[in-house]
This record gives structure tokens, sequence and C-alpha cells, in this order.
């Protein structure tokens, strides 16, 4: 059995970690900039789990990593997503462009 | 024997410092009880019943120990005295001498008593006088709030005076000269509220010190050249000097001898002294610590004259001889006329004294250590007696001034008859003990070979009238002219005395009779031959004339004959006289001391001035204007400036521009802080491509 090349899967978490960023940076919508960091975390997932599986030590530390990581993201979602429930009930949008009042005037 | 004669001699020394030392002590506590009542001219004299004298536990105490030290002295003096005119030896006893600290610089430097004739001579006169003195002070002080001090003092110098007598090196004889000088100053200013007291403490004590930094200078110079200054030794080396060396030496001594004993041009110390209390006048300024300098020259005499088969020889070149005697004759003369127009009684006596010492200091110049020693001895009888007679007379009329007194003979009679033998002892009388003394010091002179001997002798006959006027005038004034009405009511209540003001010189009044009737020459004991023989071994006497002590008789008499005749039968010649226009400037020159006061002030304050001036111009001209105004003022000034460009410009500076950058900064990066968490991320993703860029390239180098 040919083992799948390493760099499918790098290349695969590089493109979604771009991906990502280049969601952070660019959406307005803080919803959407979620969703880039969900993006983000996934790509480091995928690294992790890549490196575990082709560790020739059968360490399974990377794989335990990974699961954690999928609960931390599980947990900042939700918080996020209820950061944002109340910063639309105080400003009235989620437009993050609009959302400086902690910058000095 | 020898020892015996010792002890004796450091009994006498002893006993009045003990007396001094408890009275010191019970005088520091007095007062240290009585804080507060301070001595001043109000509260000095309490009031005291005139009549039933009662002495305070405190006087009692005081006098008492104070007398009881002196008289332990005076018995030993007596002891030690016969226990030496005994013995056959007529040489000197010398107490074992001790090194002063034994330095290498005071080597040769003894202390130790010195037992001799002359000291034994003189000794005997101290402590005699001393102790008549002390107990007249018992009850001449009463009253007197500083009644402990003045016993402490006066004890304290009896017993200096007496450390000097028995001195046996001039180291020693220095210090107790000094020691002297003190006591003077400390009793002259024993009034201490009394501003004239004061000043006159400090005026003798400096005319003092101007002689003593001559003798200090001589006897270092005998020192230096002869490597000894023990009495005993110094006879022996002085043959090793050149005339010259020993003139010089003679004569830096005599100068001591012009501070201390009151010759010319230091002398008017001692009229201004009598602003003392009376016993001290009575004891230090008349008859024993003013005699300290004949004393002295007495006791160094080798250095004047020397003995050579029996008969003296100059020990120098003759004309420190000539500087010693003219001296003396000159102010003989000088303060015997002073004392014919002064008219405070006690500056009569001091003038009186400086004149009947300058008898003795040229006694000394003539060569006859003798004579000096003998007419010593007779002034300081019947002068202290003056003196203490004088004090009486005050003490029941107060005042000093001779014309404010009158007909006081019948007032006062036992102060009257004490107080004229006195007067006749120092007028000269012919037979008083006076006459006796005075007649061999003009013999000495008369035979001597000093430069113009004649000229001395006959300044010396001219002293002897004016002597034998001025006392005739002050006894007339004070006892036998009718007071002036003013003056009256002052007299009327004069009474003698108590048992202590009357007794001491009473007893002193029998003294110059005993000594009158010694010095008489008979062909069994002459009294001169046989003070000559034990002062001067082995030298003669001169043989006298018998027109010498007819003349001086003449004269003597003359003199009492015109004071009489002027002051009391025919006073209307005197009063023209006064008025007389050429009398008058004379009259004011001799009453103004000859301005000697004022020409010593002038010597010694114009050449101060006249260099105070300079170091003045000195100090303003250059200091004050080139070194400090031009060049400390300026030089700080512009350090000053650098020092200001400095910290306005750097340390201004740094501070300010550290603010400047903060704030400039700070505007800068605020910019950066938007607020938008889209620029805070592009900016973070930037970094990391910029970090991951960086970390590629290295490892692309490597």
């Amino acid at each position: 059995m040919t083992a799948i090349p390493i760099e499918y899967p790098l290349i695969l978490s590089s493109a979604l970690f771009s991906l990502g960023v280049f969601g952070v940076i660019t959406q307005k919508n803080a919803v959407r900039i979620l969703i880039a960091i969900e993006l983000i975390i996934n790509a480091a997932n995928i690294n992790f789990v890549t490196f575990a599986s082709y560790n020739p030590n059968a360490d399974i530390s990377g794989w335990v990593f990974a699961l954690f990581i999928i609960a931390v993201a599980a947990g900042e979602a939700a918080i996020g997503l209820a950061i944002f429930i109340n910063v639309f009930r105080n400003f009235g949008e989620i437009n993050v462009k609009h959302l400086f009042t902690l910058r000095e005037v | 024997m020898e020892s015996e004669i010792i002890y004796y001699a450091l009994g006498v020394v002893t006993s009045p410092f003990i007396g001094s030392l408890i009275l010191t002590i019970f005088a520091f506590i007095h007062y240290a009880k009585t804080h507060g009542h301070e001595e001043t001219e109000e509260n000095n004299h309490e009031e005291h019943e005139e009549h039933g004298l009662k002495y305070t536990p405190l006087e009692n105490f005081v006098s008492t120990i104070g007398i009881l030290s002196i008289f332990a002295s005076w018995v030993f003096m007596l002891l030690l005295a016969i226990k030496f005119f005994t013995t056959e030896h007529h040489g000197a006893f010398l107490t074992t001498s001790y090194d002063f600290f034994g330095f290498p610089v005071t080597q040769n430097i003894q202390v130790g008593l010195l037992v001799d004739a002359l000291s034994v001579y003189m000794g005997l006169i101290v402590t005699t006088l001393a102790l008549l003195i002390h107990m007249y002070a018992r009850e001449y002080m009463h009253g007197d709030k500083g009644y402990p001090r003045f016993f402490a003092t006066f004890n304290f110098f009896t017993g200096i005076m007496l450390s000097l007598v028995f001195s046996s090196s001039f180291f020693e004889l220095f210090i107790f000269w000094e020691l002297v000088g003190l006591s003077s100053y400390l009793l002259i200013g024993f009034w201490i509220f009394k501003p004239s007291a004061a000043h006159a403490a400090k005026k003798a004590f400096l005319y003092n010190k101007v002689g003593d930094v001559a003798l200090l200078s001589g006897f270092l110079i005998l020192y230096k050249l002869t490597g000894t200054l023990n009495f005993m030794e110094l006879p022996d080396k002085i043959h090793n000097l050149t005339p010259l060396q020993t003139a010089l030496i003679s004569v830096l001594i005599f100068g001591g001898v012009i501070g201390k004993s009151a010759q010319f041009p230091l002398y008017t110390w001692l009229a201004d002294a009598m602003e003392g209390p009376t016993p001290v006048s009575a004891i230090l300024h008349s008859s024993t610590m003013v005699k300290a300098g004949v004393y002295m020259v007495a006791r160094v005499f080798f250095l004047y004259w020397q003995a050579h088969e029996g008969e003296y020889n100059f020990a120098g070149d003759n004309w420190a001889l000539a500087v010693v005697a003219w001296v003396a004759a000159i102010t003989a003369l000088l303060a015997g006329l002073q004392a014919l127009v002064e008219n405070e009684i006690k500056r009569i006596l001091a003038y009186s004294t400086v004149s009947q010492i300058s008898y003795m200091v040229l006694a000394l110049g003539a060569g006859s250590k003798t004579a000096a020693m003998y007419h010593l001895l007779s002034h300081a009888t019947f002068k202290a007696l003056l003196f203490l007679t004088a004090g009486a007379v005050i003490h029941v009329v107060h005042t000093n001034n001779i014309w404010e007194m009158g007909n006081l003979r019948k007032k006062i009679p036992k102060t009257f008859t004490a107080m004229l033998i006195g007067a006749i002892g120092l007028s000269g009388f012919p037979g008083i003990s006076g006459f006796w003394s005075k007649d061999a010091v003009l013999a000495t002179v008369y035979y001597s070979d000093v430069p113009g001997n004649k000229i001395l002798f006959t300044l010396g006959v001219v002293t002897a009238f004016i002597t034998a006027l001025y006392t005739t005038r002050f006894i007339i004034v004070v006892f036998f002219r009718e007071p002036t009405p003013e003056n009256i009511e002052r007299v009327e209540h004069a009474h003698d005395g108590g048992f202590f003001l009357t007794i001491p010189p009473l007893i002193m009044a029998a003294l110059v009779i005993l000594e009158s009737l010694t010095f008489i020459p008979t062909p069994i004991f002459k009294f001169e031959e046989w003070l000559m023989e034990w002062l001067e071994p082995g030298v003669h006497a001169h043989e006298v004339a018998l027109t010498l002590p007819i003349l001086s008789a003449i004269v003597v008499l003359l003199g009492i004959g015109t004071g009489i005749y002027l002051y009391y039968y025919n006073y209307n010649i005197l009063a023209s006289l006064n008025q007389n226009k050429v009398i008058i400037p004379i009259r004011e020159f001799i009453a103004q001391r000859y301005y000697i006061d004022k020409v010593l002030y002038w010597i010694a304050n114009v050449p101060a001035m006249i260099v105070s001036r300079l170091l003045q111009d000195i100090d303003i001209k250059i200091i004050d204007r080139t070194i400090i105004d031009t060049w400390i003022v300026k030089g700080s000034l512009g350090l000053a400036k650098i020092s200001d460009v400095f910290d306005q410009g750097i340390i201004d500076g740094i501070v300010n521009g550290v603010w400047m950058i903060a704030l400039t900064l700070g505007r800068a990066f605020r910019k950066l802080q938007t607020g938008i968490v889209s620029n805070y991320a592009s900016i973070f993703a930037a970094a990391l491509v910029i970090f991951l860029g960086y970390v590629n390239f290295l490892i692309f180098i490597k």
C-alpha cells in the first residue's frame, strides 16, 4: 500500500490556513470572521493529525491534541457567538469596521 | 644641721600655700552657695556699726586660717634664721635640685630651695610684714563681699613671694616672678566692679610684661652661653663670657627690674596700682613685690660687679652699670618730684616708693649689695607702716585726697603716732632708720667707679631733700593744718579704728624704732658691717668720710624745715607760688607724669596704627579690589555663565528631549491603534509572514 505523500495533507492544511487568514482580514461580518477562525483551527488540527500519523514512533500525542483542539474550538465558538449576540443587542449590528469604541478618539 | 635648715625652708614656703589652698576651696564653695549675689559697688560694703566691730563667722574663719598659715610661715622663718645665723658656715645651703621634667631641652635646668644669707634676710622681711599686714587686713576688709577671695589671693601671693625669694635657679625665679605679677594683677583688680581698678590691673600687668620680655631674653642668652641657670653654678661660669656679653645680659636682666620694680620709664603703673585695697598696696606695691627686682639683681650681682681681692670691678663693660645707675637716679628724682605735686595720699606714697626703690637700684648699680639690702629693710618697714596708717586714715575719713583731711592728730592719736614715726623714717631724719640706710647708699655712690658718680651723688642728695619735703608736706596737711570749712564735719567724726587697724601699725612703728637703734653704728656693733660680712664675704667697706652723713643730715633738715615753713607757717607763699606763671606749666608737666604714659602709648600705638593702616590698604586695594573684585568675582561669574549654559542647554535639553520624544512617539503610535479588529489581524498576519519569511531565509542560507 502506497502511503499518501505527506505533502498533500500539509498543502491542504496550508491552503485552509491561508483561506482562514484571508477571511479574518477581509470579512466585515463578525460571524464570518468566526468561521474563518474555525478554518485556521482546523488547518492546525490537520497538521497535528498528519504529523502524528507519519510519526514512526507511533506517538499518539498529536491525536490527543487534535481532540483537545476540537473541544476548545467548540467552546470558543460558543463564547464568540454569545459575545456577538450581546454586541448586536448593544449596537444593532455586528460589522467590525464600525466597532471601534476602544480606540482613543 | 643642714637638713633641719632645709625642712624649715620648706615649711616657710609651703605654709602660705596650704592656707591659700584651704581658702580657695572654701571660697569656691562659698561663692557657689551665694550664687546670684554678685559683688557690685552698691552691695559691696555692708553697713556695719562703727563701734563694736562684729566679725561674721565667715570672716572669723577665713582670717584665722589666713593669719595662722602666715604665722606658721613666720615661725619657721624665725627658726630658720636663728639656725642659719648661728652657724659658723657663711655659705649657702641648697636643697636637692630636681631636674625640671628632664626634657633634653631643659638640661641642667633645676628647681630647688636656695638658703643663703640673702634669701634668709629677704624671707625675714617678707614673712614679718606679711604677718602684720594679714592681721591688719582682717579688720580692714571687714564687711567686704570678697573677704574669702581676698585672703585666698593674699596668702597665695605670700607663698609665691617666698618661693621667689628661695628660688635656686633663674628658671625657677622667672616662674615665680611671673606668678607675683599674676597675684599683683588679681589684687590690684580686687574690686572687680570698679572700671578704674580693672584698668590699673591691666596696666600693671602689661607694663610688667614689657620688662619681663627683656628679662626672659637676658637669661636665655645667659643659658645659651653658659649652659646653666643655677645661681650656685653661675658665678664660676661667668668668667668665660666677654665683657660685652656680660654687659648685654646684665642690661637685659635689668629690663625686668624696670618693669617689676617700677623704674623709669615703666614706673607709672605703680601709682595706678593704688586702686587695690590698702593691705595690698602695703605689701605688694611697697615692701615686697616691687623689691623683687632689687632682690634679683642682688642675687645675680656677679653679673654686674665682680669681687677681686676685696675690691669690686666691673663684670662687663662699664656702660651696663651706667645704664642701671643712671636710670635709677633719674627715676628717683622724677618720682620724688611727682610725689610733691600729687594729692592722693596713697599715690604720694606710691611715688615715694618708686623713688626709694631707685635708691636701692642706684646702690646696686654703684656696686654695693649691702647698701641696697640695707635700704630695702628700712624702707620695707617704714613704707608698709605708712601704707597701713594711710589706709587707716582713709578708712576713717572716707577720702583719698589729703586736702580734704586736716587736723587729724587729736582725732586718731594712735594712727598719728604710728604714721609720724614712719614719716620720720622715710624723710631720713638724722638718727632714724631711713637716714642710716640712705646714707649708706649715698656713700656707695660717692666712692663708686660708675661713670658720672659725682652727678649721681648730687641727684641722690637732691632727691633726699625732695623726700624730706614731700614727707613733711603730707604729714602737715593731713594732721596739722586746719581743715577747710566743707570738710570739718568729715574730720569731726573721725576716730581710731579697732584693734587690728591700730596694733599692727604700732608694732611696725616699734620695729622702725628698733631698727633705728640697731642701725646706730657703735664701736661694738655696726649693722652695716655685720650685713656686709654675711652678704658679701671678703669685700671691704670704704672708709666713709664724716662729711657725707653731715651733709645728708643738713639736707634732710633743710627739706623738713622748708616743708614746715611752706605748708604750715607761711601757706601764702605757696599759694602765690601756685599762681606763678612759670610754676604752673612745670607743675602741670609733673602732674601729667611727664607725659610718660602718653609717650609710651604713642610708642605702642603709632607703629601699630601705621602697620595696621598699611595692612588695611593692602587689604582694601590689593585683596579686595584686585584679587576678589577682579579675579574671583569675574572668574566665578564666567563659571556661573558656563554652568548656566550647560544647565539650560544640556541638562534641560535632555529632560525636554525625553518628554518630547515620548510625546511624538506616542502621537505617532496612537494612530496605529484604530480599534478595528481587522487592522490588528492584518498587522498580525503581516508580522507572521515577515517572521516566517525571515526564518525561511535563515534556513535557506544554511
